[in-house]
């Protein structure tokens, strides 16, 4: 630990349930207990509050807020205040509404840590954490080692692959229709572009006409063929007419565009009528839902304010939001392909552009000039539709496109058998006419060529690009999935070792946390449990086990990261593990965390007592300060007493002639003594589902143990002439004869020596030495005090 | 060195070993690292774009 900031005083003003309260914890871990509503949690939240500026809790919920629900009820936001004072140097900071705290330099790791708020686990974070998905448990890894700045960079990278890899396929379909329409002109099947010119030559060669040896060459070529046409008067007519003709041979809208445009069109029809548009408004909507249900635990919906099922609705928001996840992927992919229509089409209206410009020559060609003026005009109407429709504002008019297609197409044709009349006018050969065919033919392959290779350097540099994208993004993954698996190994260890501590001699072992590599940011937890290796643990353990492998997990990250803060809050976070494995959960914290400054709030008095029995036994009850919130009043708030064992609460409910009080406290007392006693000699006890034992069923059976298992010695006579005191008291016959017990008709007298009983009873129990609870140690026959360091332990032999 | 510094350092030390990866680009995702803007799509296709005119003209 590099430095060895604590908290040395907690001041909090009209926050939460606080009106105005001073805690001096000098630097200790404090322990507080309290019932609910006894105002612990307004400590934490005080605390939490100083260092972050937040409640996590009251964050993202409809209609709670920090600002209006932050303040005491009596008070005002200005009112606000929470002062911690820190060691060394006896240094106060303050946080309220307005203003954060200016640490000194020498506690700048320590705010740096406290500020993310890594350093508080609750409950439900615990169980929210191992049931998370993958990549939600990921976040939350990624915000104790700090590492989110990095997920979005990641992220930023991977997108831009996509998008790159979505050009590249753009162009590479481009590339391939040009292919195929160039392959439509030559009249040959061709694959590259490289075929193209053995092909020209070919036909050339067919109509013994010179050779060409690059497309370079076809303008000077196709010049030079122009010439052997005799007619020389004509030969600019002849010229601009091949010209035309060879942009009217072809078709101007291909069946290709059309069923692409269909295509796209089916896409808009269904995302329409699924009125996505609308739904995809919803999603944010739907995510803070779902965030704001799942992290408050609410049974109420945010918006409507109607009592909800939970699990259902969850599940509901789940599959929504799934399916608004591939609408928005379909909408996506309309939008890339629409784009690469709306290209095409302009291709199409330059071509209506230049046949006009050339159509001017010819009066004969007057009406078709306006037609194709027309159909231009149409051609821009159609892209504007296109462009409103990827937005999935309207569908496309499709018929229409249809229509037009054959209308422009039709057009073309008549505009190509009117060049031909006007080229038979003129008094060509047929000689003449095959050399103009050829030139017009070379010369549309040229123009293809030139597209093609216009297309083809875009789809390289794209693909450059792509390729170095592509590697930026996979040297950055692979190095931050690979750091932090380096991370997690480095840290397995002490979960199994906590773990180990927690649960010895059951079948879980092996706990990994592994970065799933196929997914970008993704965490999974795996487990051997029962010989089966790398389950999924919430498979094969209790909950009870979830929540202390949780535990496990969070305390291996506090003390890895958390390095330069020895702040650690639990907040009540043993509500669902068994007496006996609570017991370990204080040994590790006291043994393990005994360098750190612990703030540990638990309503549960077992637990409680069990973490002060441990600060005995490891003989470290000068580093804690252990309180009770005992009532709270809005007026006054929290009531705080010092820590008194239930012993001295029982004797001074005696001393105040308190029957009713005494007694219940003393039965709890007992009913707790006796499933520890079970506990810890492994007392065997009929099976009960829900595991509540009253003292009546455990009395009997913990008897007979010491009777049967341990060898006759002071201990056993000791311990079986208490049991016959206990048994002796009336107020223990009536819980032995399962009647309620009617403390009332019974004297204060018999309810003290009910109480002296039991509390003797469990003084047996204790090693006289450090305290410790004997235990039974079955592989040495021994019942003893389980501390190792207890140098003189009690202990008895067993059978 | 923090966990994100390593990672950027593993990083930019996997794209040095790629011998064909141009060191332009390179420097130019150090400086983006280290100028503590927000690095977004945008920024990193203007650094490959960069990168492949500075490859381009040598």
């Amino acid at each position: 630990m590099k430095t060895s900031v604590k908290i040395k005083k907690i001041n909090v003003k009209a926050f939460r349930g606080i009106p105005d309260l001073e805690l001096e914890i000098d630097g200790k871990s404090l322990l507080l207990r309290g019932e609910n509503g006894t105002g612990k949690s307004s400590i934490v939240e005080a605390i939490e509050f100083f260092f972050t500026g937040k409640i996590s809790h009251l964050e993202g919920v409809r209609g709670l807020s920090l600002q209006r629900h932050g303040p005491h009820v009596n008070f005002t936001p200005d009112d606000v205040n929470v002062e911690i004072t820190f060691n060394p140097g006896n240094i106060s900071l303050n946080r309220n509404f307005v203003s954060a705290p200016s640490p000194p330099d020498q506690f700048n790791d320590y705010f740096q840590i406290t500020q993310k708020g890594t350093f508080i686990l609750r409950r439900s974070q615990i169980l929210e954490f191992i049931m998370s998905q993958p990549a939600e448990r990921f976040r939350a890894i990624g915000s104790i080692i700090g590492i989110e700045p990095l997920d979005n960079v990641e992220l930023e990278m991977m997108r831009l692959r996509d998008e790159l890899k979505g050009e590249v396929t753009s162009k590479e379909k481009e590339v391939n229709r040009l292919i195929r329409e160039l392959s439509d002109v030559i009249g040959k099947d061709l694959r590259d572009v490289a075929d193209v010119l053995p092909s020209l030559n070919e036909i050339l060669q067919k109509h013994s006409l010179p050779s060409i040896k690059s497309l370079e060459e076809v303008d000077k070529h196709a010049e030079e063929m122009l010439r052997t046409v005799k007619k020389d008067k004509s030969i600019d007519k002849i010229g601009a007419i091949n010209e035309i003709l060879n942009i009217t041979n072809i078709p101007f809208i291909s069946q290709e565009i059309v069923s692409e445009i269909e295509g796209i069109n089916e896409n808009i029809k269904y995302l329409l009528q699924k009125k996505v548009r609308v739904e995809l408004s919803v999603a944010d909507l739907l995510e803070s839902g779902r965030k704001v249900i799942e992290e408050e635990k609410m049974d109420i919906c945010p918006l409507c304010e109607q009592e909800i099922d939970r699990g259902k609705l969850l599940s509901r928001i789940e599959n929504r939001l799934k399916t608004l996840q591939e609408l928005s992927d379909k909408a996506a992919e309309i939008r890339k392909n629409s784009l690469s229509v709306i290209d095409n089409l302009r291709g199409i209206s330059d071509k209506l552009r230049s046949s006009i410009s050339k159509i001017v020559l010819f009066p004969e060609l007057s009406k078709e000039k306006k037609m194709l003026q027309d159909k231009l005009n149409l051609l821009k109407g159609f892209i504007e539709k296109i462009e409103s429709a990827k937005d999935l504002e309207n569908e496309i008019p499709i018929q229409e496109i249809i229509q037009q297609k054959e209308e422009i197409n039709k057009l073309g044709d008549s505009i190509s058998v009117k060049c031909s009349q006007l080229l038979d006018e003129i008094g060509l050969t047929e000689e003449e006419k095959k050399v103009l065919e050829v030139v017009r033919l070379i010369e549309q392959a040229r123009s293809k060529v030139k597209d093609i290779s216009t297309v083809s350097s875009e789809l390289q540099t794209y693909q450059r690009y792509c390729k170095l994208a592509e590697k930026i993004y996979t040297a950055f993954s692979d190095t931050k999935k690979s750091k932090i698996q380096g991370i997690y190994n480095t840290i397995q260890g002490d979960i199994q070792r906590f773990y180990s501590m927690l649960h010895p001699n059951e079948p879980h072992r092996n706990i990994e946390l592994m970065v799933a590599l196929g997914r970008r940011a993704s965490t999974e937890i795996k487990i051997e449990s029962f010989g089966r290796k790398r389950e999924d643990p919430r498979a094969l353990t209790s909950e009870g086990h979830l929540d202390s492998l949780g535990l496990c997990i969070f305390l291996a990250f506090v003390k890895k990261f958390n390095e330069g803060c020895p702040l650690v809050i639990l907040d009540d976070v043993v509500t669902t593990i068994d007496a006996n494995h609570r017991n370990k959960i204080a040994e590790l914290l006291l043994k393990e965390f005994k360098d750190y400054q612990l703030v540990i709030t638990t309503h549960d008095g077992i637990w409680y007592d069990q973490l002060i029995n441990f600060q005995k036994a490891l003989n470290v009850q000068g580093n804690f300060i252990n309180m009770e919130f005992t009532q709270w009043d809005v007026n006054t708030g929290p009531r705080i007493s010092p820590y008194k064992p239930r012993w001295e609460r029982i004797v001074d409910k005696l001393g105040n002639n308190d029957k009713t009080g005494s007694g219940n406290e003393c039965r709890i007392y007992l009913e707790w003594l006796l499933k520890n006693v079970c506990e810890q000699l492994e007392v065997p006890v009929p099976f009960k589902r829900r595991g509540r034992y009253t003292v009546a069923e455990l009395f009997d059976p913990a008897e007979k143990r010491i009777k049967n298992k341990l060898k006759d010695g002071d201990l056993k006579r000791d311990l079986l002439n208490k049991f016959e005191t206990l048994k002796a008291t009336s107020f223990m016959g009536n819980l032995l004869s399962h009647d309620n017990p009617e403390i009332e008709n019974l004297s204060i007298e018999e309810v003290k020596a009910f109480c002296n009983a039991a509390h003797s009873l469990h003084e047996t129990f204790l090693c006289p030495k450090c305290g410790m609870f004997l235990k039974y140690f079955r592989d040495s026959k021994i019942v003893r005090c389980p501390n190792l360091r207890c140098e003189s332990p009690k202990k008895e032999e067993t059978k | 060195m923090g966990i994100n510094e390593e990672i950027f350092e593993g990083f930019f030390k996997k794209l040095e070993e790629d011998e064909e990866f141009p060191r332009s680009i390179i420097e130019d995702l150090r400086k983006l690292w280290g100028s503590e803007e927000v690095i977004s799509q945008e920024k990193i296709l203007g650094v490959i774009k960069r990168g492949c005119e500075d490859v381009g003209k040598d």
